[in-house]
């Protein structure tokens, strides 16, 4: 018997997310809505580790690693983004990015 | 006492905690923090899995790259405009309630989830103890014979894309 | 000698190019003689096909030759099952009518060159003659029925050119637009009827002596195409085809475009609305025999249609003024005649009258265009009379015409015309209604002849001579230079050298007219009239009841059994008696009448004519064509266009309404589904998590649900 029931994991994985959602709709500055991207990554990446552990195999690291590898990757592409919209407006509001509009 | 579930649980507070907190803030600089504590805290819950390169990668790129480019962006901005950045008025309830009762129908489904899943292999206890050494990543990454070697390759491209990309984005001038 | 069947009617054709391009350079009159000579030339290459003809046995006097003389077979349209070949049937039938279109027509060109001598478009009328007549053999000769049906297109094509020829005044164009237009509503009969013989047939080969795969050869055996030909199926067709013949032979109700064609030359009259186009219906429905003898009802409707178009016809030539009008309504009078012979399945006789109506109408209306010359265009007969001894060869030979068409003994008329009579009394159904109509209307056709006879050249002068060549009744009939060349150098047949000279000197006219007054046609003209003259006297000797060698010579080509019993026929003595009365009583009442109106010419005084009496009534409604044209002009203009224009209202407004507003749906749908594009990413965000979570769920039920 594990002495932390994989299931708890679950759980705490699941609130996690669920925060980071809540956090990417209801924010209005993209660099916080991004950390939120960036807590529901790592709610699943817990969730991984620890299937990985209830099952005995080393796939789920392996995805965590993938998964890390790319969120960096997006972060970095992603705050570019960011930075080149706050130098064409003042505000970075992300209500104000709406051209893309009917 | 079961020592592993009370400090199971100490953990899990804190990091839902930072969590929100990382949520409800107004300010950046200080949800980028929150979030800092959180991925600490994660990188201890790997540890407690066995997964001790995982937790050491974790604190190493995430808190210590990612996190740190944040508030790069974040410092960067503020000199524009400090008032910018803050957000406008403060977080209403129903967040907080939806994130309430999702906390509730998860506990509820407790023994629905674990009786979804399918039983514990008989060897996770020494697979905690011994699987997550960064010898038995690395042969499990670099071994032909499993499917890791190929993504492994192709994610260093995709980084390779992502840095040249930052570059380009945020040049003032190409 | 068969295969040259395809010069008959290249020859025309020639004719019709040479004029057409070069016509005003050879000038006038010999482009008209040089017409007149391809015509003659066909009309000597028929004869030579006839004898080739004669050289065959009686029954299989039948040829599918191809329309190429040196071409074996040209295959003109194939598309699979649809074989149209450019062949000519060559049988006892298409001989006769190439005799008579090239003949008659011949004559015809010839009286033209006089006729239209002083005309300023003389080559364009011998381009469209020419035309008409490969057009006409085209229709007699063709293999086919697609072949008939491009002469039958292409009479009427001629026919609308010659009817305008003179078109600069407007109503001569209208009386050709009309005649057109009528023809149309007939054709599409004929053509709905193609398609049915197609359909039922599946070819539109007449007869194909070799293999028996003609459309005729299959209906004789009571076949179609992969079963049998049913009454119904005859009926169909043959109800479809004789509507075409109802417009192109003008029969009620489609004759209204006759005798507004008028308004062309009178050789065009004679030509086209006399002795050949008219009566292609005649020959169309002959040629089809073998489907209509399969339909009762089909026989029965033409016969009717047949009779009653004779008797209407008649009524209104009774009061007719304009001497060519008479005879237009004596012409579809005439037609309906021939009808009724091939209703009651006489169609040798129905041909046979066809025959001898080309001589005597043909000759009738020549005539006529030698009584207006002289008159200088005056057609209306009230201002004609005591012409007898003004222009007595005219008078002669119209004499002769007018005996034939009475129906006195020995003359053309006679026996063609008792021999239909006879043949429908013996008709299975109702046959004595249409022989007592059909006697009937020749007493009616006496007395009308007898009174254009009477009014034209027996009563006394009703015009002043001096006053001639003032009052045109054509308005653009005024170059009279070349008038005097045409008359002088070919001598004049009565020689009125005294009358001219006393005209030049009291004639102050605008025009340089040599010589006024009444004076005889040309030699190109009346030479014409004398040949017709003599055909109409001794034609009809070749189909007496004792000797009909046109009945035996027409066999190959009708089918043997017509619905006419020939024992319950009125015995050909009877029938020549009561036929000889009828005429007699024709010809009495009349000349009681008008022998006491001698100076008038007029039997009814003007007041009897408006008066409210049956007689007046009866008299105006005459008139009035018994106000059947304003019925059909209401009907095809006023309810025609009105129907058009609902039409179009309803192409504008309902369907292109349905299009657009198909088109409107998709804008309007798609301004409402637009606004989801709100450009707000948290909103963006929102739906996808909505989506997310149904994935999520659909994933998750199987698996949830088997707990």
């Amino acid at each position: 018997m594990l002495p932390v029931p994989t299931v708890y994991y679950l759980v705490l994985s699941g609130l996690l997310f669920t925060t980071g959602v809540i956090g990417v709709l209801v924010k209005r500055n993209p660099i916080v809505i991004f950390m939120c991207i960036e807590l529901m990554l790592n709610a699943v990446n817990l969730s991984f580790i620890a299937l990985g552990r209830h099952f005995a195999q080393i796939n789920g690291q392996m995805y965590v690693i993938f998964v890390m590898a790319v969120a960096a990757a997006e972060v970095a592409i992603g705050l570019g983004i960011i930075v080149n919209l706050f130098r064409q407006r003042e505000s970075i509001d992300i209500d104000e990015v709406n051209l893309m509009k009917f | 006492m079961n020592w592993p579930l009370i400090f199971f649980a100490i953990l899990a507070l804190l990091s839902v905690g930072s969590a929100i907190l990382v949520v409800a803030n107004q300010n950046p600089v200080r949800s980028a923090l929150f979030l800092v504590v959180n991925f600490f805290v994660l990188a201890v819950f790997y540890f407690t899995l066995g997964a001790e390169f995982i937790g050491a990668v974790q604190i190493i790129v995430y808190a210590g790259a990612i996190m740190v480019l944040f508030l790069f962006v974040i410092m960067l901005l503020n000199l524009g405009a400090p008032e910018a950045l803050r957000e406008r008025g403060k977080l209403g309830p129903a967040p907080a309630i939806v994130l309430a009762l999702v906390f509730l129908s998860l506990l509820g489904g407790v023994g629905a989830i674990d009786s979804g899943l399918r039983p514990v292999n008989p060897q996770a206890a020494t697979f905690m103890a011994t699987g997550g050494t960064p010898e038995k990543v690395g042969l499990a990454l670099f071994s032909p014979s499993l499917p890791w070697l190929f993504p492994f390759e192709v994610t260093s491209f995709l980084l390779l894309i992502g840095v040249v990309g930052a570059i380009i984005l945020a040049k003032r001038r190409i | 000698m068969l295969n040259w069947v395809g010069l008959i009617p290249v020859l025309p054709l020639i004719g019709f190019l040479i004029t057409a391009f070069a016509g005003k350079k050879i000038g006038r009159p010999r482009s008209g003689y040089l017409a007149t000579f391809w015509v003659f030339a066909s009309f000597l290459v028929s004869c030579g096909v006839l004898v080739a003809l004669l050289g065959m046995e009686g029954e299989h006097r039948r040829a599918l030759v191809s329309l190429c003389p040196f071409v074996k077979d040209v295959p003109w349209i194939v598309i699979g099952n649809f074989q149209v070949h450019y062949q000519a049937l060559v049988d006892p039938l298409a001989m006769l009518m190439c005799l008579i279109v090239t003949g008659i027509g011949g004559l015809i060109h010839l009286y033209a060159v006089g006729y239209m001598a002083e005309d300023k478009d003389f080559p364009r009328f011998f381009t469209y003659l020419n035309l008409f007549i490969f057009f006409m053999l085209m229709l007699v000769l063709g293999g086919n029925i697609l072949l008939m049906f491009v002469g039958w297109e292409g009479v009427g094509l001629c026919s609308y050119l010659l009817i305008s020829f003179w078109f600069e005044d407007i109503e001569n164009s209208k009386a050709g637009n009309k005649a057109f237009i009528v023809n149309r509503i007939g054709d599409v009969g004929f053509a709905l009827g193609i398609m049915a013989i197609f359909h039922y047939f599946g070819t539109l080969t007449f007869y194909n002596p070799a293999t028996l795969g003609g459309f005729l050869d299959m209906a004789s055996a009571s076949k179609i195409a992969g079963g049998v030909l049913t009454t119904g199926i005859a009926t169909t067709i043959g109800l479809l085809l004789f509507v075409g013949a109802v417009g192109k032979s003008a029969q009620f109700p489609l004759y209204v475009w006759l005798p507004d064609a008028m308004a062309g030359p009178t050789p065009v009259s004679a030509l086209i609305h006399a002795a050949t186009m008219v009566t292609a219906g005649v020959v169309m429905v002959t040629r089809v025999s073998p489907i209509i003898v399969q339909s009762h009802t089909v026989m029965i409707v033409i016969a009717a249609i047949g009779t009653f178009t004779a008797l209407f016809a008649a009524t209104i030539a009774l009061t007719q003024n304009d001497i060519k009008k008479v005879l237009a309504y004596s012409t579809v009078s005439q037609l309906g005649y021939m009808f009724l012979g091939c209703g009651v399945g006489a169609f040798s006789a129905g041909m046979f009258h066809v025959t001898t109506h080309a001589f005597f109408k043909a000759l009738l209306f020549l005539g006529a265009g030698s009584v207006i010359h002289a008159m200088h265009h005056e057609q209306d007969m009230r201002k004609m009379g005591g012409l007898k001894k003004l222009i007595p060869v005219t008078y002669f030979t119209m004499m002769a015409g007018y005996l034939a068409i009475a129906g006195i003994f020995p003359f053309a008329g006679f026996w063609s015309k008792d021999e239909i009579l006879g043949k429908a009394y013996g008709f299975q159904y109702f046959g004595i209604v249409f022989y007592v109509v059909g006697v009937l209307t020749a007493a009616l056709t006496a007395f009308y002849m007898s009174r254009l006879m009477w009014k034209t050249f027996w009563s006394e002068k009703r015009f002043d001579e001096a006053a001639l060549g003032h009052d045109h009744g054509h308005a653009t009939h005024d170059d009279h230079m070349d008038h005097a060349d045409a008359h002088g150098s070919s001598g004049d047949a009565s020689g009125h050298a005294g009358e001219r000279a006393e005209e030049e000197l009291s004639h102050a006219s605008s025009h340089q007219d040599a010589h006024g007054g009444v004076h005889e046609s040309p030699p190109t003209m009346t030479l014409p009239l004398i040949i017709l003259a003599v055909l109409s006297a001794v034609g009809g000797l070749i189909g007496t009841p004792w000797f009909n060698k046109f009945e035996q010579f027409l066999e190959p080509s009708v089918p043997p059994v017509g619905l006419f019993k020939p024992e319950e026929g009125v015995s050909p003595v009877l029938g020549m008696v009561i036929g000889t009365v009828a005429a007699l009583v024709g010809i009495g009442i009349a000349y009681a009448l008008y022998s006491k109106r001698r100076q008038t010419g007029e039997i009814l005084t003007p007041e009897q004519k408006q008066a409210p009496t049956l007689l007046g009534e009866a008299y105006r409604g005459s008139v009035n064509l018994w106000g059947f044209d304003q019925l059909a002009t209401w009907l095809g203009i006023d309810l025609g266009g009105s129907l058009a224009r609902t039409s179009a209202w309803i192409d504008r407004n309902i369907i292109d309404g349905i299009v657009n507003g198909v088109a409107g749906v998709a804008g309007i749908s798609s301004e409402v589904i637009r606004r989801a594009q709100t450009g707000f990413v948290r909103s963006y965000a929102l739906v996808m998590l909505f989506g997310v979570c149904l994935v999520v769920a659909s994933i998750l039920w199987p698996i949830i649900s088997h707990h």
